[in-house]
């Protein structure tokens, strides 16, 4: 019983890897238009991911694509009504049909070059030690031990410096430059009063 | 403990213990989903060696023959300098001479032979002279946003009305109402000087951030929030965002991209509204100050009249 478990689970994290984490861009981009708090983009985004992911465990959504922006669009709805900003006729109103993301855009299909183009000029724009660690560790695949001895420091540093890479490079797959234009609007409605 | 924390030790390797604490860790559905998506990045980050990294970032971790770099650079830099001012010697600088004018919901985007890009937003006209010694754009209406590509000995000016906009290097757009111009710097750095004017005027320095709003005899320089700065410039990417204007400017703003046009009248002139709408659906935008604020919408046709009952 616990082995089928967590046989499921490995399982729906194969699938959330494969089919959800490609669509990050798209995400991140489809929160940051709607939302105008750039800040809380990331943590929206986490709990779009636990969403889909708990919905999984039911059934999977297929496609994911609207399955997903529905959620993004939902978890919006919410916290709009908690903030008491938005009265939910008007958000229904608005012609979701609109965004392009519904339908594969070609971003989707160039994903996994794109997000590595990106990754990469992210690598680029590590500090000086981060990088090097980065590079060291993955590219030229020493081990944390081993980058440590090279670089004569800690290898908690060595691990301290991994971790903010990877973070980097993690938020790096949706992340364009020149996010100022596109980035940071939302869709917002109040009430004159 | 977050997920980096996670990721980051099991990149180093688990103790036996560690590996326990990890996967109770991971019964948490948002650790779990903050996990995977990190160690996907991760994992995905060895393949940046097969992208082939610049040569200035592989060569980054042989510190220890810092010589070999230096050497490097100044016969690169020498190398650079030589072929440029060969190149300088024998090319005359490309020269242009364009002339746009946009209709409602066109937004095009050209590319000069200078390498400065300019976006022009709907219902506007522009033209530019592009010629060896400078660089000339009059924007004779409308609205334009212009990524310039900075170069010392051919300067570049936007002539909008009674002023001049000077580039120093920058990202800016300059929309023109009559002879009212507003510049909106969102990087570099603009000169707006007046002309035409009998007695000089003092010019004014923009910086990325700053909005300047310029009347036939004032000129206001204020600082934007990056919001209102990306507001501003909403346009760019189809979209309209207003932020508590009155019905009467919103319907301004999305005439100037429709052909169907839009009328506001009486009170509702006044009432104040905020939001992002695709600028070239008014549908939607009629739909919901209708719905929302409970005016009449009354459709004729090339026009929709919005009133209060």
């Amino acid at each position: 019983m616990e082995l089928g478990r967590s046989l499921d689970r490995r399982d729906i994290d194969a699938w959330f890897v494969e089919e959800v984490l490609p669509l990050e861009p798209m995400l991140t981009r489809l929160l940051r238009r709607n939302w105008r708090d750039v800040e809380e983009v990331a943590d929206l985004r986490q709990e779009a991911y636990v969403k889909i992911y708990e919905a999984a465990q039911r059934e999977r959504p297929s496609p994911v694509k609207p399955f997903l922006i529905m959620i993004a669009r939902n978890l919006m709805i919410d916290r709009l009504r908690r903030n008491n900003v938005v009265s939910i006729e008007t958000m229904n109103d608005l012609d979701w049909s609109n965004i392009s993301e519904i339908a594969p855009s070609p971003e989707d299909r160039v994903a996994a070059r794109q997000q590595l183009t990106r990754m990469q000029a992210a690598l680029d724009q590590l500090p000086p030690r981060c990088r090097e660690v980065i590079v060291l560790r993955r590219v030229h695949g020493f081990s944390q031990r081993e980058v440590a001895k090279k670089m004569g420091i800690k290898e908690e540093t060595v691990e301290n410096q991994v971790m903010k890479g990877m973070r980097v490079l993690a938020d790096a797959v949706s992340d364009r430059r020149g996010n100022l234009i596109a980035g940071a609007k939302r869709l917002e409605w109040r009430r004159k009063d | 403990m977050d997920a980096a924390h996670w990721v980051a030790r099991e990149d180093r390797g688990l103790a036996s213990g560690e590996r326990e604490e990890l996967s109770s860790w991971l019964e948490n559905t948002s650790n779990r989903v903050a996990y995977l998506r990190l160690k996907n990045a991760w994992e995905k980050s060895t393949a940046l060696a097969a992208l082939g990294s610049s040569p200035k970032h592989r060569n980054r971790w042989t510190l220890s023959w810092p010589y070999k770099w230096h050497v490097f650079a100044i016969a690169a830099g020498l190398l650079v300098l030589a072929v440029t001012t060969v190149a300088m010697m024998h090319f005359r600088r490309p020269t242009q001479e364009i002339f746009y004018a946009t209709q409602a919901g066109e937004r095009p985007t050209i590319h000069l032979v200078d390498g400065t890009q300019i976006q022009i937003d709907a219902n506007s006209r522009l033209r530019a002279t592009i010629s060896d010694g400078n660089r000339v754009v009059t924007l004779e209406k409308g609205e334009a946003y212009f990524e310039v590509v900075h170069d010392a000995g051919r300067p570049f000016v936007v002539l909008a009305g009674k002023h001049r906009i000077s580039d120093l290097g920058t990202k800016f757009s300059v929309e023109r109402d009559g002879d009212d111009i507003r510049v909106v710097v969102t990087e570099g750095r603009v000169r707006v000087d007046g002309v035409n004017t009998l007695s000089p005027t003092t010019p004014i320095f923009a910086d990325g951030g700053n909005l300047v709003v310029a009347k036939a005899n004032e000129t206001l320089l204020t600082t934007l929030n990056p919001q209102d700065l990306s507001d501003d410039l909403g346009w760019r990417d189809g979209r309209l965002i207003f932020n508590q204007v009155t019905l009467a400017e919103a319907a301004k703003e999305f005439n100037r991209y429709n052909s169907r046009q839009l009328a506001v009248t009486g009170a509702a002139r006044d009432i104040r509204i905020g939001g992002s709408f695709r600028a070239d659906n008014m549908d939607v935008f009629v739909a919901l100050i209708r719905n929302s604020l409970g005016l009449t919408a009354e459709d004729q046709g090339d026009t929709i009249i919005l009133s209060k009952k």
